[in-house]
């Protein structure tokens, strides 16, 4: 049982260390430009 | 205070804003302005015919950034709401052991609603949020013992104070915790709402001249799906914003979003064993996920539209996902006794289980990385070029600003690494300041809400604006440079320098006497009333706490 419950948890984990990790890593820095920045929903 | 909980809020506290902590100047970006020293104005209190936007709060920190530098200010605050938010929620399971109360704590603390809002520089709101464990404390406390309302009292004055949306919020948390079929409790828990958000009902209810506009923006800022998983899965996981440019890039992935909601099912899971509340706790989670989904469902925004239109104050909503808030509080509350359900089914042959415990505690870390160290760093500290204070110098406490680049009120500027943030000018320079507020959505313009905009506007657009602008009782024109071509109305540069330059228009002629809106006598007095009432109340609920601690203590 302790093996099953093992491979469960950590297939959860890293799962979400894998998907979450590599998805933030990819996300970048957007910078505001001119025309954009008045478009509230568009600059960060 | 249990040194465990403070240690797990601590660390997670250090981790979300340790960029901020390491070094000076301030976090500026979207609605998060901080300035060195913000001068005095009556709107701050309501006074100034304007909607109270950040009434009382910008009065606060105005009155005590005159002592301690706002650098400062921005960083008490924030700290001490992390550590309020975790050791509150810490405090609200406290009959369970410490790896439970530590999974409650960050998935409190740290989950997609704290990122998304803090992203957007909410950082009032965010107090709002991290309130609620004490909100619900007070509520369980008045439920148990009817005599037991100034817990409450001071903790819904505190709450309206971080925001008309918070003061709401926390009401509605009280109310379903608290009340039952005792009409003596229903009529204490209205009479506690009202009062203690008069800071802000009074200049909202008075204000004459300005209006909240409700065309379009209930669809413009409903929820929305982060992933292919939907809208209802990003809701149902504590995200959701509308405004999409926050949403940290792993929530745009369907399988995490899922997973997320995995950590949800089994927070509700565990509120099973919340005992006779659990019924409040899910009642509190449902009418949270009601609320922030309404404008998203169909129909759901046209008929908000349609009622706001004869209902003053239902424009609140219109950033509805914000009142997802309670939800993260429930998921806290849940997830807790989940961990120690698990712990539970422990026996010999099943002690892999204290891996799943384990999980829970981490999962939020895990399923939401970019919420650490300052965003990953996206997060910078900036401080303002000297030209900013050399400005604010020049201007008097009874004149009139308008600043440009009229189109909006967000910059990019270089010294804030080109992050948009609402324009620093309204709280760095004395007297009236007037900004253009257009909100600029992808789709669509919602219109100005402050009547000098629509002026002001008009001024512009003159033959002579300079003239005009005179006629409407502006004195100086603040141009922020670098974000783009500006005609700038003719007149004396008193200031030029730094990304800044300061045109004085009363070079070319006198200026009229009168610029903006301002309150009558029965109004400013009716406010002064309002926030007079609130602060007796946090008064009378502070002594009462502070007399009860003393006989405890004694006995």
């Amino acid at each position: 049982m302790n093996t099953i419950i093992a491979t469960v948890v950590g297939a959860l984990a890293s799962t979400a260390v894998l998907v979450a990790g590599v998805n933030a890593a990819q996300g970048e820095h957007k910078t505001v430009s001119n025309d954009k920045l008045y478009s509230y929903s568009d600059s960060k | 205070m249990r040194r465990a909980d403070l240690a797990v809020t601590a660390g997670v506290t250090v981790l979300i804003l340790g960029p901020l902590l390491l070094g000076g100047g301030y976090w500026l970006f979207g609605d998060m302005v901080f300035v060195p020293h913000q001068p005095w104005k009556a709107g701050w209190l309501g006074l100034d015919g304007a909607l109270p936007r950040a009434v009382p709060m910008d009065a606060i920190v105005s009155v005590v950034s005159q002592v301690v530098p706002g650098s400062v200010v921005q960083r008490l605050l924030l700290v001490g709401g992390f550590v309020a938010g975790g050791l509150g929620v810490a405090r609200l399971v406290a009959d369970q052991r410490w790896w439970a109360r530590a999974a409650a704590i960050t998935l409190f603390c740290w989950n997609p609603w704290v990122h998304e809002r803090l992203l957007m520089g909410q950082w009032a709101i965010l107090l709002g949020y991290l309130l609620l464990p004490w909100v619900a404390r007070a509520a369980l406390r008045l439920r148990a013992d009817r005599s037991g309302w100034r817990p409450a009292a001071v903790v819904l004055v505190l709450s309206a104070v971080c925001s008309p949306s918070s003061g709401v919020m926390a009401v509605g948390v009280l109310a379903v915790l608290a009340l039952g079929r005792d009409a003596g409790t229903w009529l204490r828990v209205a009479g506690l709402a009202v009062a203690a958000n008069l800071t802000w009902l009074v200049p909202a209810l008075t204000a004459e001249t300005a209006r909240v506009s409700t065309d379009g923006v209930f669809a413009g800022f409903a929820a929305r799906a982060e992933s292919g998983a939907g809208t209802l899965a990003s809701v149902l996981s504590l995200g959701g914003t509308w405004k999409t440019s926050v949403v940290p890039p792993e929530r745009t992935s369907a399988l995490l979003v899922l997973l997320s909601c995995l950590l949800t099912v089994a927070a509700v899971a565990g509120l099973r064993r919340a005992g006779p509340d659990r019924g409040r706790w899910l009642a509190l989670g449902a009418a949270a996920v009601a609320l922030a989904l309404l404008p998203a469902v169909p129909g759901g925004a046209g008929l908000l539209e349609g009622v706001a239109g004869r209902v003053p104050g239902l424009a609140l909503l219109r950033d509805s996902q914000r009142f997802l808030a309670p939800l993260g509080l429930v998921l806290a509350v849940g997830v807790a006794h989940a961990a120690t359900g698990l712990r539970d089914r422990i026996r010999p042959g099943t002690q892999a289980l204290w891996s799943g415990v384990a999980l829970l505690v981490v999962a939020p870390l895990l399923l939401l990385p970019s919420l650490a160290w300052g965003a990953l760093g996206e997060l910078q500290r900036s401080s303002y070029p000297r030209a900013w204070d050399d400005v604010a110098h020049l201007v008097g406490d009874d004149e009139t600003t308008v600043v440009l680049p009229w189109a909006g009120s967000y910059r990019g500027y270089d010294w804030n690494h080109r992050r948009a943030v609402l324009d620093p000018a309204p709280r760095f320079l004395p007297g009236e300041v007037v900004v253009d507020d257009r909100v600029r959505l992808t789709d669509r313009v919602v219109p100005p809400e402050d009547p000098r905009v629509i002026a002001v506007t008009l001024a512009l657009a003159d033959d002579d604006p300079a003239g005009a602008l005179r006629a409407a009782g502006v004195r100086w024109v603040l141009v922020e440079r670098g974000m783009g071509s500006i005609d700038v109305p003719a007149g004396e540069i008193a200031y030029d320098g730094g990304g800044l330059t300061l045109v004085d228009l009363a070079a070319g002629g006198p200026v009229a006497a009168e610029a903006g809106p301002h309150a009558g006598t029965a109004r400013r007095i009716f406010v002064l009333v309002g926030h007079g009432l609130a602060i007796l109340l946090l008064l009378v609920g502070c002594a009462g706490i502070l007399r009860s601690g003393r006989r405890a203590s004694h006995s």
